[in-house]
């Protein structure tokens, strides 16, 4: 079950990216499907265990009715939930929730894309995203990325720190170089080294999250939400920065629209999901997290519905998750 | 109305409606006049603007999933019931003390059913039911009858289960356990309690009282029987000995009290809980179905 779920939760998250990034323009949706596929194929001798078949028939499911970024990546999250164990209460919606961050990061990225206009405004959306990122990175486990000492289920993780604070102090120069580069006019060296350490920063964080995910692994200390939190700030930051340093290829208005749906329907899932956990546990439906997910899935549906102001109404919806992702945690 | 609004204003409405709703605004809406009222019309408004700008099949389900979200939450917020319920071991009742949005007492409401506590060991509540016995824990509500009974928790009653008392005679010194409303014998002296106060206080008049039900400063009024007459003795637990009374030769001090724990139940009546999951369900169904086009 264990080599399983995690080798199919590879799979799917390896089928997200390349679904999100085709290369110098490549269509990559056959690899990517077929990478699906395979993840969905790993899933099935699951479907024989009674306590993973749940979450198996979701993976194969979802994979296989939708193969988009966002539905691997929720395929990706349920095998690695079943990698991991038990989420324990409240677990479900912050997985779902989580997805929906890391789509709706996408979309308010390509949203800016379409929007900004010249060299300048991206830059400026550059550096903004390079230091909402560096907040990003701070707000892991409350801050304890800064203090080196930070810890995922009461087990200390130096080596993870040190990764994560590297990103924070890229994502930080990142975005100071690139509101310099705007400021001088754009074009300039300081533009260039303020992209490439924002994808620097990037990769430091995936590689931050890799590790964590490594040194806890079962058997251990559940750690299941901090380590959804911890790919969930790494999801958004990657997703947010890498399609704003984009900057060849401008989006057309309205591309992140799918994504902003995409984000609205995880949303949803998770304001189910928690109103069950709240009324089986609580004995109402508006305990819990459901009133930050009911305020949240009405800024999606702002955001996904047709009007004005589609970047400002899209990063209220990614601030909305955001709350429940850093402050109700 | 021009289309174009009819469009745009399902997208203002509902991130307006969102950000009022968010948790970190709605507390400081409360105190605003006119709040109760203005939330429920925008949450119609949005959900009528909807029905309205719905052309596609995917934003009909929209509309009809945020018609089912409005009315559950609408029915339950005004017909339906939340408050406590206080138990003590091997206490019944069908009566419920209910509260109001801002945790005003409504006073008693009847339950529909008769619940007893058979037993709780401060983790697991074993509740005796019409359908049965139920065990209630803090991450686990019981459905009975339309109520659910939730988030078990200890509180003090303001009462003490046992007093424990050193009484100081001329023969010496002897610790004695007074079991309210039973009297307990030391020596020749038979002691009962008349007024238990857990938070000990004084107020303007000099007139003794408990500031809080729980046992931060204790203090008793005992009546004490000798052979020879009825004293009144007050004792308290950060003073021993306080009080002499001329003509009894004892002394006494409150050592210690075990106060009268009871059981808590939240309980809630929320009759169209379910349609509001169902209507989100239908929400996300609409969603879906619009992805899948777009």
């Amino acid at each position: 079950v264990t080599v399983l779920s995690f080798a199919s939760a590879l799979l799917f998250a390896l089928a997200a990216c390349v679904e999100a990034y085709p290369l110098e323009g490549r269509d990559l949706a056959r690899p990517a499907r077929l990478l699906g596929w395979l993840g969905a194929l790993a899933q099935l001798p699951l479907l024989f265990d009674d306590s993973q078949r749940a979450r198996a028939l979701a993976c194969i499911g979802v994979s296989l009715l939708a193969p988009a970024s966002p539905a691997f990546l929720l395929a990706a999250c349920l095998a690695f939930l079943s990698w991991m164990g038990d989420p324990g209460p409240g677990g479900i919606p912050v997985l779902f929730v989580s997805c929906a961050a890391v789509a709706a990061g996408r979309a308010v990225s390509r949203e800016a894309r379409a929007t900004l206009v010249g060299e300048s405004g991206a830059e400026w959306a550059g550096a903004a995203s390079g230091l909402l990122g560096a907040l990003l990175v701070l707000s892991v486990e409350r801050g304890g990325v800064v203090s080196w000492r930070l810890a995922l289920g009461g087990a200390p993780l130096p080596g993870v720190s040190l990764l994560l604070g590297i990103a924070f102090l890229l994502c930080f120069l990142g975005g100071l170089l690139l509101a310099a580069s705007a400021l001088a006019g754009s074009g300039g060296m300081a533009g260039l080294l303020g992209r490439r350490a924002l994808v620097l920063a990037c990769g430091f964080m995936l590689l931050g999250a890799g590790l964590g995910t490594l040194l806890r692994l079962p058997p251990g200390p559940p750690v299941a939400h901090p380590l959804v939190r911890l790919w969930a700030a790494a999801g958004l930051l990657v997703l947010g920065v890498m399609e704003l340093v984009r900057l060849e290829d401008r989006a057309e208005e309205g591309e992140g629209g799918t994504d902003t749906g995409w984000a609205l329907l995880l949303a949803l899932v998770a304001l189910v999901a928690a109103g069950i956990d709240a009324w089986t546990s609580q004995g109402t439906v508006l305990g819990g997290a459901v009133p930050g997910l009911l305020a949240a899935t009405l800024l999606g549906l702002g955001a996904w519905k047709e009007g004005p102001l589609p970047l400002a109404r899209t990063a209220t919806f990614v601030l909305g998750l955001a709350y429940l992702l850093v402050v109700r945690a | 109305m021009p289309e174009s609004w009819r469009n745009a204003l399902p997208a203002l409405l509902a991130t307006l409606l969102g950000l009022l709703v968010h948790p970190l605004v709605l507390p400081r809406l409360g105190g605003l006049p006119g709040a109760r009222f203005v939330l429920p019309a925008l949450a119609a408004a949005t959900v009528v603007s909807l029905a309205l700008a719905a052309r596609k099949p995917s934003e009909r389900f929209v509309a009809a999933g945020a018609v089912a979200v409005l009315v559950g939450l609408g029915y339950d917020a005004a017909r339906g019931q939340a408050g406590t319920l206080t138990l003590a071991i091997g206490e019944a009742a069908h009566l419920f003390d209910e509260q109001g949005p801002n945790g005003a007492a409504l006073g008693l409401r009847p339950l529909g059913f008769e619940v007893r506590l058979d037993a709780y060991d401060g983790v697991t509540a074993e509740l005796a039911l019409p359908g049965g016995r139920a065990l209630l824990r803090k991450e686990r509500a019981v459905l009975e009858g339309g109520v659910t009974l939730a988030q078990p928790r200890s509180v003090h009653t303001g009462e003490a289960a046992r007093l424990r008392l050193a009484v100081t005679q001329p023969e010496g010194r002897q610790e004695v356990s007074l079991v309210p409303p039973d009297p307990v014998r030391a020596g020749d002296l038979e002691i009962a309690l008349d007024r238990y106060f857990p938070d000990f206080a004084l107020d303007d008049q000099r007139q003794p009282y408990s500031r809080s039900l729980d046992p931060v400063n204790p203090a008793a009024l005992l009546k004490v029987r000798s052979p020879s007459a009825v004293f009144s003795v007050f004792v308290i637990r950060s003073m021993p000995g306080v009080h002499i009374q001329p003509g009894l030769p004892a002394t006494f001090a409150l050592v210690d009290v075990d106060p009268l724990v009871a059981l808590q139940i939240a309980v809630f009546r929320e009759p169209l809980a379910p349609l509001c999951l169902l209507g989100l369900v239908v929400v996300g169904c609409g969603v879906a179905l619009g992805i899948r086009r777009s």
